[in-house]
């Protein structure tokens, strides 16, 4: 140690025999602690003679100062710096999200949008076309977790390239910052997720017509049918995935996982979801619950399809996101999100009760625990959807007599109101006038 | 109580963090505990105690580092730090009392030395050498105080901040980005007249956008370090928010 409070100082005697080298220097006090490296601090660290409280402190205070006293020669600070870094420092937001890891001459990091499993979600300044954009960057992780983050995230960059459709963000580069993480920017979104859009609805702050919710619900099986004929399965939709924009519009976000259908080199994902889950902690019984032997679970609770939730990853095909679509227009119709403890079949029955049948049964089909029994893909539920929107039967229900006719009647019911009208009309007017001719009769 | 926690914010958001405190272990543990504690505080205190020396006690820089370290010794020797009070004084307080005891007692010695004889010494332990400090001319002694405590203040906050910048430029030259630091370093703490971010940019082969960056990430992780560092050396929470808004310009909320 090279402070200068070391040698001098008294030295009260004690002995010390079985601690390690380290440790007894410190303890007896005969010489000072040596400079100290990883190997010494580490003995220190384990050293049992001394209590926790001895070690944080040699280890937090010795290890850093005896290193860090040799630096503080290097630097003046006068009484212009001292002003100056108070200033900074009362400039300095510590509420603020932290943007200064994002190191790259043509972005510059404004906000953080939102932080996921993955990586996070910036607001950018792009300093070459001079507007806002989203960038999405992997989180800082050992380099093993890394690559594989990394690779899924080239993935999911690679598939939203290849969809170019209005319900799905556009890229727009895609990069490494300078400390070698991959990063793409997207479209900047300014919105709503549709969750808030429902959380909202459901406490009365901002309600929204059925119509409406059968056009968000349109625009976002419109996006995934697109998709699914592109060849790719989202798997992981739900009300967050969802944006509204401030104007109306609607996207499907969040491709992370997505999965491209034949795909000959796939991105190793049940690797990553099997690292996600030891970093978040999860229980052995939890992660096996989420891990099958077969292949990886990847998606929310109550959207995802049962063969999803069983981790039968080659049964995961477009069926899986019309039923993650079923529970989606179920939120959508009871007009708040699902019941991920229910499964969304078990909810139809007191979440839809005021619904028309045919978008009940519509849900229902979605949600069918047998995959075959489901719409095949989202372009089939489109079209269903857009039945049922035009007054035309759809597949999911069979019509009584009486459905049928007051569907036929629909297109014509505000004539009929009026001739019904008319004829009640004439009738009173008739009635009217057989009275007077009875009151006027000798 | 040997910990005292709080919320430190830091680059990544807001997190529990439990830290030591340097000063509340001085009147506790085994002695190798509060031998670890003392040595730490005088690494973070000892450049300030030379400076204030020479500043305020006028002394040459050889004669400062000597009663520093005389003082340190007797620190040490009589324990007197573990008769601090939180309850009663900031430790800064109590010790910038205990320097001016030191010096005064030097001066005492060398005059007496001159006139031939020995001086009675004042004793360094807070009580009696507030005690002292009160029987001055209560007039002088409280602007003398208050000039003396401003001095002492601003060296503190200085030798904070240079192992706190020491820190940082150790922990961003480790991580390769030594970038951060030198846009630090350039812009706020030794910068040259008419700096701008442009001319920052130019010289370090950087773009505008990377000079904001790395400036905003560089006060931000300097202010974090600096909040640890204070932190150890307080006895507890309302000293370290005090400490933080007197010594670093920040407002706790």
């Amino acid at each position: 140690m090279n402070s200068a409070a070391g040698t001098e100082l008294p030295v009260p005697a004690q002995s010390t025999t079985t601690a390690t080298p380290i440790a007894r220097d410190v303890v007896d006090h005969d010489v000072m602690l040596p400079v100290p490296d990883n190997a010494a601090l580490d003995l220190v660290a384990r050293d049992a003679r001394l209590d926790h409280v001895a070690r944080d402190v040699l280890v937090d205070h010795v290890a850093r100062d005896v290193f860090v006293d040799d630096l503080t020669r290097d630097v003046i600070i006068d009484d212009d710096a001292l002003t100056r870094l108070r200033h900074a420092f009362a400039s300095v937001d510590p509420g603020d999200p932290f943007l200064g890891d994002v190191d790259h001459p043509r972005y510059r990091a404004l906000d953080v949008l939102g932080e996921g499993g993955m990586g996070t979600v910036y607001c950018c300044h792009d300093e070459l076309l001079g507007r806002e954009v989203a960038m999405k960057v992997v989180r800082a992780t050992p380099p093993a977790r890394q690559k594989m983050l990394a690779a899924r995230l080239q993935a999911e960059s690679r598939i939203l390239a290849r969809l170019e459709h209005t319900g799905i963000v556009p890229i727009h580069d895609v990069g490494q910052l300078a400390d070698g993480r991959v990063f793409y920017v997207m479209q900047r979104l300014r919105g709503r997720t549709l969750r808030a859009v429902l959380s909202d609805h459901e406490s009365g702050r901002a309600t929204v017509s059925l119509a409406r919710r059968l056009d968000v619900m349109e625009r976002i099986t419109e996006a995934v049918a697109y998709a699914h004929e592109q060849g790719i399965v989202h798997r992981d939709l739900k009300p967050d995935n969802v944006m509204i924009g401030d104007f109306g519009e609607v996207h499907v976000t969040d491709w992370g996982v997505a999965r491209v259908l034949n795909d000959e080199n796939p991105v190793d994902l049940k690797a990553v979801a099997d690292d996600d889950a030891v970093r978040d902690g999860l229980a052995t019984h939890e992660s096996r619950e989420r891990l099958t032997a077969d292949g990886t679970v990847i998606g929310t609770p109550g959207y995802m399809a049962p063969e999803q939730a069983a981790g039968l990853a080659r049964a995961v095909g477009p069926t899986a996101d019309v039923f993650a679509l079923g529970a989606l227009l179920l939120a959508l119709l009871a007009g708040r999100a699902v019941d991920t403890t229910l499964a969304p079949a078990e909810q139809l029955g007191f979440a839809l009760t005021t619904v028309p049948p045919p978008l009940r049964a519509i849900v229902h089909r979605c949600v069918e625990y047998d995959a075959a029994q489901r719409y095949p893909h989202a372009g089939a539920l489109l079209d269903e959807l857009r039945r049922f929107r035009g007054g035309d039967p759809v597949l999911a229900h069979r019509e009584s007599v009486v459905e049928r006719v007051m569907r036929r009647l629909r297109p014509w019911r505000t004539a009929l109101v009026l001739i019904v009208a008319y004829l009640v009309m004439r009738i009173f007017v008739a009635w009217l006038g057989d009275g007077r001719n009875f009151a006027g009769a000798p | 109580m040997l910990y005292f926690a709080l919320m430190v914010t830091t680059e990544a958001g807001r997190f529990p963090a439990t830290h030591v405190s340097l000063v509340m272990r001085l009147g506790h543990g085994a002695v190798a505990e509060r031998r670890v504690a003392f040595e730490a505080l005088v690494r973070a205190y000892r450049p300030a105690i030379v400076t204030y020396l020479r500043r305020r006690w006028h002394l040459e820089h050889a004669d400062a580092e000597d009663a520093t370290q005389a003082l340190l010794l007797r620190l040490w020797e009589q324990e007197t730090l573990t008769d601090f009070d939180p309850d009663r004084a900031r430790f800064r307080t109590f010790l910038r009392t205990c320097i001016d005891r030191h010096a005064l007692n030097q001066q005492r010695d060398s005059r007496a030395l001159r006139r031939g004889g020995g001086a009675d010494h004042l004793s360094l332990h807070h009580e009696a050498a507030a005690d002292a400090l009160e029987a001055q001319s209560a007039h002088a002694a409280a602007a003398d105080a208050e000039s003396a405590e401003d001095c002492f203040r601003e060296e503190v906050a200085r030798a904070l901040l240079v192992r706190a910048i020491a820190r940082l430029r150790q922990e961003l030259e480790q991580r390769d980005r030594g970038v951060v630091f030198e846009v630090l370093r350039r812009y706020d703490i030794e910068p040259t007249p008419d700096i701008g971010y442009a001319q920052l940019a130019q010289t370090l082969n950087i773009s505008v956008t990377q000079v904001t960056n790395h400036l905003h990430s560089g006060r931000r992780r300097l202010r974090a370090i600096a909040m640890e560092e204070l932190h150890a050396l307080c006895s507890n929470d309302a000293e370290f928010r005090d400490e933080a808004r007197t010594l670093l310009g920040v407002s706790l909320a």
